[in-house]
């Protein structure tokens, strides 16, 4: 015989025997651990994909010059001798707040992070007033090196018409949006008017469609040169923009940034706090549906078994009559829950894997854009596949911890006067 | 009544047994006796009469309680659980009045069951001599049947077996033969007294039935929980 030890041929002996019973259990385990895997994948894809709603279009983390803070007249040395009329009011000067010299800024918070960064830029943002002959429409303008600036939101892959990629001085890219509500096309002439009263004429090279309406109604994209004299900043920039590989990550490294660097650093998730603790409460509930699937099948187990013990009552006094320890007739049941639990567990991950996959590929046609999108929002990951399986051997070896009790607490003698 | 020379393979003084309860049962009292290796006991007596309790506090499946119980020279009275279950595996064997063969297993498997039990490798070096008792039976061909594919007196030839696979002292049966037809009966019983006699061990086998005890060498009588005689037989 193949199987030495007397408490594992036992168990899978009887689990061989009893197939009915056997079948059923690891059916309820494949099925929670499905529905565990299934759940907690489908959660966390809708959420990457609301997520990403929210961040594909924006930098994860935005860095930016202090503002400047006014100053309490009787901090100043020179307080004393100064003359306060009652009635005024310290004017703070109005200006861009712009980064001088900041190429070293750039390489220094590269290496600060150096893991987690997907893309990081310079900057140069400023509001714009953009106009074709009699209408007139505020926008933001973006000076950008076109090639970088398409990792922190990808304009080129959304072009519907004309070029974006080799932006020449003079020209900008603008959104479908803004296109059509000014009357432009590719090749017409718009003339821009920033805050600092600069005003300058770009022709229209490339209109593009994110389906971010900030981006597509409201967003004019040209060259660094013609941004930086537009906005009167010389070789100055406005501040950094980065992109970070884990979008939850974005406040924890706009933190670490926030001690190294002399500028203001916030993260998306600041601005979005609403939309995250609605998430937070998804999470929640997910939780509670995987600890309510856990439990179930965990019960549906202990059941079984007890049943499954009930019915070996005779047997059991027997041998422990011959001589089985309380030990042994323990080990059989709980290597049965074991052997139960793992059976399922991999027959649910298998099913699991499957329906994702195939859900996966659905898709769905927008109305629309008439472009087509994943139905279902999946993401499998390895951590998820670890927690149903997890769950499911925890369970289940929970669950066989009473009925293994029972059993080996039967008394031979009981048995023995039963008949 | 010979007076034994060895040192009793069982020796029982005063033992006395109390089930608790609401009404508490004396179920013996005073017994005494003890049993020389290779002896072949038939304990007889009415239904009530103390002989399953009696079998019970020989088999260390209950403690008795009053008096002492001695194994092979060694006081077992009152050992742990776990002490009193590998004694039960290395130095008897049961037979019941019914198999209690376990159904997922075959014939030998079944029979090697007590060896495996240790988990020493003693179902492996057991297993030749298993195989030739299932010869001496002449159950040789039904080695691999499954319990229910046994007749009633094969399925009792076999739990014979498993009492004897780990060579043991000393067999405790409880009316081995009390499920059988008289024929089955003789031929179960016939088997029994043979090979323990050969392999010179302790059999104690409760009966109710006089010509059987009648072939054993010793009879016990208990009345009431109390041994009323205890009597040599020509055997
Ligand atoms: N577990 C028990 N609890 C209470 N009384 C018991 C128990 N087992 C046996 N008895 C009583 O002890 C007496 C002896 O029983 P038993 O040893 O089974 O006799 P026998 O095997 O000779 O029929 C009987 O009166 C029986 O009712
Ligand atoms: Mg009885």
């Amino acid at each position: 015989m193949a199987i030495r030890s007397f408490a594992l041929a036992v168990a899978v002996r009887q689990l061989a025997h009893n197939r009915g019973q056997t079948l059923l259990s690891i059916g309820v385990v494949a099925m929670s651990v499905t529905l565990i895997i299934f759940t907690s994948s489908l959660i966390r894809g809708v959420q990457v994909r609301l997520v990403n709603t929210i961040t594909d279009s924006i930098p994860h983390v935005r860095i930016m010059p202090l503002e400047r803070q006014p100053e309490v007249l009787w901090d100043r040395a020179d307080a004393g001798d100064a003359v306060v009329r009652v009635g005024t009011v310290p004017k703070l000067e109005q200006r861009v707040r712009k980064i001088e010299g900041w190429q070293p800024w750039l390489e220094r918070i590269s290496a600060l992070q150096p893991h987690d960064l997907t893309a990081l830029t310079a900057s140069i943002e400023g509001t714009v007033v953009i106009a074709r002959e009699s209408k007139r429409l505020s926008a933001r303008l973006v000076g950008v090196v076109p090639e970088v600036y398409n990792r922190i939101i990808d304009l080129q892959q959304n072009l519907v018409a004309g070029r974006y990629f080799g932006l020449n001085g003079g020209e900008a890219v603008i959104g479908l949006k803004l296109a059509t509500d000014l009357g432009v096309r590719v090749g017409n002439r718009v003339s821009l008017r920033s805050e600092e009263g600069i005003t300058t004429s770009v022709t229209i090279a490339g209109i593009y469609e994110t389906g971010f309406g900030s981006v597509d109604g409201g967003l004019v994209v040209v060259p660094v040169r013609d941004a930086q004299s537009l906005l009167g900043i010389g070789n100055a920039i406005t501040g950094f923009g980065l992109k970070v590989r884990d979008v939850f990550a974005a406040e924890r490294i706009a933190g670490e940034l926030r001690q190294q660097l002399p500028f203001k650093v916030e993260s998306w998730m600041q601005d979005n706090e609403r939309t995250l603790s609605g998430l937070r409460a998804q999470s929640g509930s997910s939780q509670m549906i995987i600890f309510f699937t856990t439990a179930s099948s965990g019960l549906a187990i202990a059941a079984l078994m007890v049943m499954s013990v009930t019915g070996k009552y005779r047997e059991i006094g027997i041998l422990k009559a011959m001589g089985a320890t309380a030990g042994q007739i323990l080990r059989v049941f709980t290597l049965q829950g074991a052997i139960l639990s793992l059976l399922g567990a991999a027959l649910g991950s298998g099913a699991a894997f499957a329906l994702l996959r195939w859900l996966g590929g659905l898709q769905t046609i927008s109305p629309t854009t008439g472009r087509a999108s994943e139905l279902f929002p999946i993401v499998m990951t390895f951590g998820n596949f670890f927690l149903g399986n997890g769950l499911a051997l925890a369970a289940g070896l929970a669950a066989s911890l009473y009925p293994a009790w029972r059993a080996s607490r039967v008394n031979p003698i009981e048995v023995i006067r039963g008949q | 009544m010979s007076v034994p020379t060895d040192p009793p393979i069982l020796a029982l003084e005063n033992v006395g047994k109390v089930y608790p309860g609401a009404v508490p049962t004396r179920a013996l009292e005073g017994v005494t006796f003890s049993v020389r290796a290779g002896e072949f006991v038939a304990i007889v007596g009415a239904s009530g009469s103390g002989k399953t309790t009696l079998l019970n506090l020989l088999g260390l499946l209950d403690s008795p309680s009053e008096g002492r119980i001695a194994l092979d020279g060694r006081d077992v009275t009152g050992l742990w659980p776990a002490e009193a279950a590998r004694l039960r595996r290395d130095r008897m064997g049961f037979i019941f009045q019914f198999h209690y063969l376990l159904p997922e297993f075959s014939a030998l498997e079944n029979v090697l069951m007590p060896c495996r039990l240790a988990g020493d490798g003693r179902d492996l070096r057991e297993e030749g001599r298993v195989r030739a008792l299932f010869a001496r039976v002449g159950l040789t061909p039904k080695l691999d049947r499954r319990p229910d594919q046994l007749s009633g007196g094969e399925q009792q030839r076999v739990a014979i077996l498993r009492a004897l696979a780990n060579d043991p002292r000393v067999i405790l049966a409880d009316e081995p033969t009390g499920n059988l037809d008289s024929r089955n009966a003789a031929e179960v019983f016939g088997l029994l007294r043979e090979i323990t006699r050969e392999a010179q061990r302790t059999v104690i086998m409760v009966t109710h039935d006089r010509d059987l005890a009648a072939k054993t060498d010793r009879v016990i009588t208990l009345r009431d929980g109390r041994m009323e005689s205890d009597t040599a037989v020509g055997g």
